[in-house]
């Protein structure tokens, strides 16, 4: 099976481009015309590290360079079977289009386009949850890799954290309270709705169902 | 030696970790409370003498970090920082030893000397955990003291410490928690550009590091010191290392484990623990609602058993007492002398002294459930309900509170950390019926609806509640986006309450009621005498009449005259005093007199919008006094007044008009 290429197309409008969360208000980016915004290439690396996808690009439309054609282009020579091109930020309508003349270009490869963000979601999960979706070889690595949201504990069982999910705010919190990646927490009670209680280093914490499923755990492994 | 030497001491510590205990012991009674500058956090300083030292004791707030999360771990870090203490100490909790060694890792980077304090020895052996305190004292570099708080035992041991640490700073060599090695390269880079604008007095590594972990604070106050090029390169490096919050904080865990790898035995006795038998039931989503029915019925229960005779009886020795004494002292004074001090004065103080008994219950209560660890249990299994509101299962204790009195509720709404969910559940408050509230519904009812009295009282109550729960969901929605902070409550171990810890509690909240609200009871009450008196000195003629007057065209819209809306108004002193001023305005010699006065003035509708309109008004001027002192803002107090405002006389209206249309 080939690989899957994703190509994130970004707005080269006026307005382009997320803002991020917290820190991202407080700057404003000046950019040149031919050059991948860093705001771009930080969510391209996210991706990269997040999804495990080595092939990924930003284009840009309203043509300023790189274009969404080029960026198509490069991840297709560099050996992309399929193309899934996500927007990052608010798609332009013409995105289709590009994306359906792109599919003409290169017959033999698959190119799908993804719709826009849920609210809320950060760009970077939400992109590679897209790729994901439209990726066979994926599977469920995620279940491979034996990971959960903690809300998935049932009472009495022990996993590992392994990251979070969640913006910078709720995860300062949680890490300050002992909720770090290694640490183990061990579900005291989970009744399938409403909060629930776990105990991390020694402590009962009681954490709403939402904190709970923004925490990602991983199968305590033997030795940990 | 050192005589006449005074030092500055601040007490440190995660919340649940017995630090009032602490702070009640080294300073006895000599308390003075007080708010942060600006601020609605408590204060407590406190202060004692030692070997001819004097040493001032500052309680900074309970905190698990110092990173901005909100306004209490920036008022610790401020005050390390700015006011420079000799001495830190940091009470941990010696039953969670990991977590609670996370304070102290960020206070060791400040400048202040850190003494631990290692309480609850005595619980953390129950728990089956054992900390030596001299081989966790040579890991980290400094004085460590063992403690059993509510037992009495350390406290001497700790004043001993901290006067050795004052007299040869040579004995602190505190071993620091250092940055991981994968961000360590990024943390210099950072000083370097920021160092030449970090004001004094903050510690550069500190800004650099805080900055690292996206502290908003210190983001706010770089940004505007920093020039924009520089500033833009430093921001280019935080974006980049946004997960660093993650990775400091795990190097500071991961220090810990080293400090306390030989420190903490853990025997690995398997046996089930109190706090895990006791919580099968109190947490649990039917028993515990139960288990909090339970004791919120005891409480309700003792109120009335015992605070509403004892209020009685105030009400009868000692204000009556004392207006009877000052009627014959100004015997022959000017009758308006003796109005002001017998219904103005006396009448206002009097109101202040009966609300005592009701709020020694509550306080009593809060501060034991709070003690003993109960609280975060009630809060856990309301969380679902207060969800519905965009309020946390936190808020649910402070509203109970209500029933008795909304003093207490609005005061006990301190315990919500976000100013968010503080602001709402203050401005839900008043609508919980009250028990002066319930007073008047339970004079009223009988003399309209007879059989049916006690439905149409539960109704009310039930109105109030449905009122509070929908306004709730607006006020979430309209004021505050219906963005909902996140839940994480620690829930500490039980263990018995420390009556002395409940003792302060009590007479400091009862004190600081009795300072703050009742100067503003006494003003109200005398002007509101002024006006009830003034210019015949008959109600019937007075400025509150005229005001009723005025007020009619509303009152005929909810079918009532200008007197019932003259004693609506007097309610607002004390909600009981309703019922006395309609007796005053319809001439009845007494409360039987105006039991047979009212159904023949009153149709039933009318009675049903009265008491609508009663139980939702605007609080009485203790609440409202509370309210301003606590939300530290005239503008949240109008919004909640005029919301009131709205709402009550809105549903007066329409259950008028309804009630007119069905009978």
């Amino acid at each position: 099976m080939g690989k899957t290429g994703v190509v994130i197309a970004a707005s080269g409008g006026a307005h382009g481009g997320p803002t991020g969360r917290g820190r991202g208000r407080r700057l404003h980016w000046r950019r040149s015309k031919h050059v991948v915004a860093p705001e771009h290439e930080r969510l391209a690396k996210l991706v990269r590290e997040g999804g495990g996808y080595d092939l990924v690009e930003v284009g840009y439309d309203h043509g300023r360079e790189p274009s969404i054609e080029s960026a198509v282009e490069a991840v297709i020579k560099a050996g992309a079977s399929r193309v899934v091109v996500v927007p990052a930020g608010i798609a332009n309508s013409s995105l289709a289009e590009v994306i359906s003349s792109e599919e003409g270009r290169h017959g033999e490869v698959d190119i799908v386009y993804a719709q826009e963000p849920a609210d809320g979601a950060t760009y970077a999960d939400w992109i590679v949850s897209k790729v994901r979706e439209h990726d066979p070889g994926y599977a469920t690595a995620e279940a491979a890799f034996g990971l959960r949201r903690l809300g998935a504990l049932k009472t009495g069982e022990t996993a590992v954290i392994h990251d979070f999910d969640a913006g910078h705010t709720l995860v300062s919190r949680l890490s300050a309270l002992g909720f770090t990646p290694g640490a183990s927490v061990t579900m005291i009670q989970n009744y399938g709705h409403g909060p629930v209680i776990v105990s991390v280093r020694d402590t009962r914490m009681a954490l709403g169902r939402g904190e709970a499923a923004k925490i990602r755990v991983r199968q305590v492994a033997c030795g940990e | 030696m050192s005589e006449g030497r005074v030092i500055k001491v601040a007490l440190a510590g995660q919340p649940n970790v017995g630090k009032s205990t602490v702070f009640n012991l080294l300073t006895g009674l000599s308390q003075h409370v007080g708010n942060w500058p600006g601020k609605t956090v408590e204060r407590k300083e406190g202060v004692y003498s030692h070997n001819g030292t004097e040493v001032h004791i500052v309680d900074l707030p309970g905190t698990y970090s110092l990173t901005a999360h909100s306004s209490e771990e920036v008022i610790a870090r401020n005050y390390i920082i700015r006011d420079r203490p000799d001495v830190v100490v940091a009470v941990v909790n010696a039953s969670s030893m990991e977590r609670n060694l996370y304070l102290v890792a960020e206070l060791l980077p400040l400048p202040s000397p850190v003494i631990v304090a290692v309480n609850m020895m005595d619980v953390a052996h129950q728990h089956g955990v054992n900390v030596e305190p001299e081989v966790l004292e040579a890991a980290l570099g400094v004085p460590v003291v063992p403690m059993v708080a509510t037992k009495n035992q350390g406290i001497r041991e700790l004043v001993q410490a901290i006067d050795d640490l004052v007299q040869d700073g040579a004995l602190y060599q505190p071993k620091r928690p250092e940055i991981r090695d994968d961000h360590r390269e990024v943390l210099r880079e950072i000083r370097d550009l920021v160092s030449p604008y970090v004001p004094e007095p903050y510690p550069e590594d500190w800004i650099s590091l805080k900055l690292l972990e996206g502290d908003d604070e210190i983001l706010d106050m770089m940004e505007g010191r920093v020039p924009e090029d520089v500033w833009e390169r430093v921001h280019a490096i935080l974006r980049e290392h946004e997960d660093a919050v993650v990775a400091i904080a795990s190097g500071r865990y991961e220090w810990i484990g080293r400090m306390t790898r030989a420190a903490l035995v853990r025997p690995g006795i398997g046996q089930v623990t109190i706090t895990e038998r006791l919580d099968r039931w109190a947490t649990h989503p039917v028993w515990g609602l139960l288990v909090l029915a339970g004791i919120l019925g005891l409480v309700f229960w003792l109120t009335y058993s015992v605070g509403a005779p004892i209020q009685g009886l105030l009400e009868t020795y000692v204000v009556g007492g004392s207006a009877q004494l000052a009627e014959n002292v100004l015997a022959g004074a000017p009758a308006w002398l003796g109005g002001l001090v017998v219904d103005g004065v006396i009448g206002g103080v009097g109101t202040v002294i009966t609300f005592i008994p009701i709020l020694v219950i509550f306080f009593a209560f809060m501060g034991l459930l709070e003690d003993v660890g109960y609280m975060a249990r009630a809060g856990y299994v309301m969380d679902r309900f207060m969800h519905l509101m965009g309020l946390h299962g936190k808020s649910f204790i402070p509203l109970f509170l209500g029933f008795g009195c909304n003093v207490p509720a609005v005061m006990g709404a301190r315990v919500i950390e976000s100013r968010r969910g503080h602001l709402l559940t203050i401005m839900l408050a008043p609508l919980v019926p009250c028990t002066a509230r319930m007073m008047v519904l339970a004079y009223f009812t009988p003399l309209f609806f007879g059989a049916a009295a006690p439905l149409v009282a539960w109704g009310l109550v039930g109105l109030s509640l449905a009122v509070l729960a929908v306004s709730g969901v607006v006020i979430n929605k309209v004021a505050f986006g219906g963005e909902l902070s996140a839940f994480i409550m620690e829930l500490p171990l039980y263990h018995v309450p420390n009556w002395q810890t409940i003792g302060i509690l009590i007479w400091q909240r009862s004190l600081s009621f009795l300072k703050r609200a009742g100067t503003l009871i006494l003003v109200v009450s005398v002007v509101l005498w002024a006006l009830a008196a003034l210019p015949t000195g008959e109600i019937e003629t007075s400025f509150l009449a005229g005001m009723g007057r005025l007020m009619a065209p509303v009152g005929a819209l909810m079918g009532l005259s200008w007197k019932m809306m003259v004693a609506l108004f007097t309610s607002f002193i004390a909600k009981e005093n309703a019922i006395a001023s309609l007796a005053v305005i319809y001439g009845a010699g007494e409360e039987a007199g105006l039991a047979e006065i009212l159904p023949q003035v009153l149709t039933p509708a009318a009675a049903l919008s009265y008491l609508v309109v009663q139980m939702l008004f605007v609080p009485c001027v203790a609440t409202v006094a509370t309210v301003f002192s606590e939300t530290n803002s005239w503008k949240w107090t109008l919004f909640n007044l005029l919301l009131l405002l709205v709402i009550s006389f809105g549903l007066g209206i329409l259950v008028f008009q309804i009630a007119s249309l069905v009978t």
